[in-house]
């Protein structure tokens, strides 16, 4: 009985800390179990298994895995919708992008950022772990100024710093791609763990897909992106308010259980409400007359 | 799911999600097509373009006031 108890005390201390200091804790806290003959050494090896597995999230991933993991999640983003070939709006969109993503908290990325129009009449928008973000035509149309469609990319910005696409990776996977790439240090790689290992790419590129694509992410989640994307505004002085626009004439274009933004995403209200709820001021003021110009230049044909 | 792996792909996925691994992958998606994701990331902007684009714009990095 005290065996058993010691046992579960060294498994839920190492679920209660962190995941850094897991493993450090663990191994004392079973050395001193295997000396003490509270536990056997074979049970603390168990445990130390046990932890080194718990401990494995999504933090181990380095940001050139999200960059490949964000590549392919973009080609099959590309599968699905045709890209738009016009080159002013790829290249209005890039430098609005460039520039809200250096007001972000991680402007920088293994890749950079890079942000693609999607030749697409439903409102949507996508942003991979690897910094690719696509905005379709129907969600640019839904902005009337460049202060609204700063929020758009602003909002998938914060997918990316919020990490949401790598969250939806499921836990197991996690922890058994990397379980496999920490064989690397035991120098026993070989051909099976590549396979292995490209299973579980392929495995996570399908669960963020499918929570991106078909299930959307959480209303948490899609609150934070907004309020990620209310602070990039604010620090490079768009007016934030505009994304509360943007969403009022989203509600307006937005199908009612339309296969897009409808079915992915809270409804524009229930953020707006939210954005509201957290105090944030939303006045509508007049956009800037040199930012109107520029939008209207590199985007006013698709509107 | 591929079964023809490389002594290179083996050194060099055992690094994790990488370009190997990305190709090993494609081995068993050969519909998917990376050219537009290629394409993407060739698109570039300097640092001084964005300079310029605050600039041009009215706008003030780490302005934190936004109503502009």
């Amino acid at each position: 009985m005290k065996k058993l108890s010691c046992y579960a005390i060294i498994l839920a201390l190492a679920a209660m800390i962190g995941c850094a200091a897991v493993e450090t804790v663990t191994t004392i806290a079973t050395d001193v179990g295997v000396q003490s003959g509270a536990i056997t050494k074979a049970q603390g090896e168990s445990i130390r298994k046990s932890t080194q597995a718990v401990s494995r999230s999504i933090e181990d991933f380095t940001p050139e895995q999200e960059y490949y993991i964000g590549r392919s999640v973009g080609a099959i983003v590309l599968g699905k919708y045709s890209a738009l070939s016009d080159a002013k709006v790829n290249a209005y969109l890039n430098l609005l992008g460039q520039t809200l993503a250096m007001a972000s908290d991680m402007p920088e990325l293994f890749g950079g950022y890079h942000f693609l129009a999607l030749d697409l009449d439903d409102i949507n928008a996508f942003a991979t772990p690897g910094g690719h973000i696509f905005v379709t035509r129907g969600l640019i149309r839904c902005c009337k100024t460049e202060d609204a469609l700063a929020a758009v990319l602003a909002h998938e910005i914060g997918h990316i710093q919020l990490r949401h696409g790598m969250k939806a990776i499921e836990k197991g996977r996690v922890t058994e791609a990397l379980t496999i790439l920490a064989q690397e240090s035991a120098k026993s790689f070989g051909s099976e763990d590549v396979i292995k290992l490209t299973q579980e790419f392929g495995g996570a590129i399908s669960d963020i897909t499918n929570t991106m694509i078909n299930n959307g992410y959480s209303r948490v989640y899609e609150y934070n992106a907004d309020a990620a994307s209310v602070t990039i505004l604010k620090r490079i002085g768009y007016n934030h308010a505009a994304l509360a626009d943007m969403l009022n004439v989203m509600a307006k274009q937005m199908k009612p259980g339309g296969n897009d933004f409808a079915k992915t995403h809270p409804s524009p209200q229930s953020r707006i409400a939210e954005l509201k709820d957290s105090g944030i001021a939303l006045t509508s003021i007049e956009p800037s007359a040199v930012r109107k110009e520029r939008f209207i230049k590199a985007v006013g044909h698709l509107l | 799911m591929g079964t023809s792996v490389t002594g290179k792909e083996i050194a060099l996925a055992g690094k994790g999600f990488n370009e190997e691994v990305e190709a090993q992958y494609r081995k068993s998606n050969k519909n998917l097509d990376y050219t537009w994701i290629n394409q993407m990331e060739t698109m570039k902007v300097s640092p001084e373009q964005v300079e310029d684009f605050i600039a041009g714009g009215n706008l003030v990095f780490d302005a934190e006031g936004g109503n502009q």
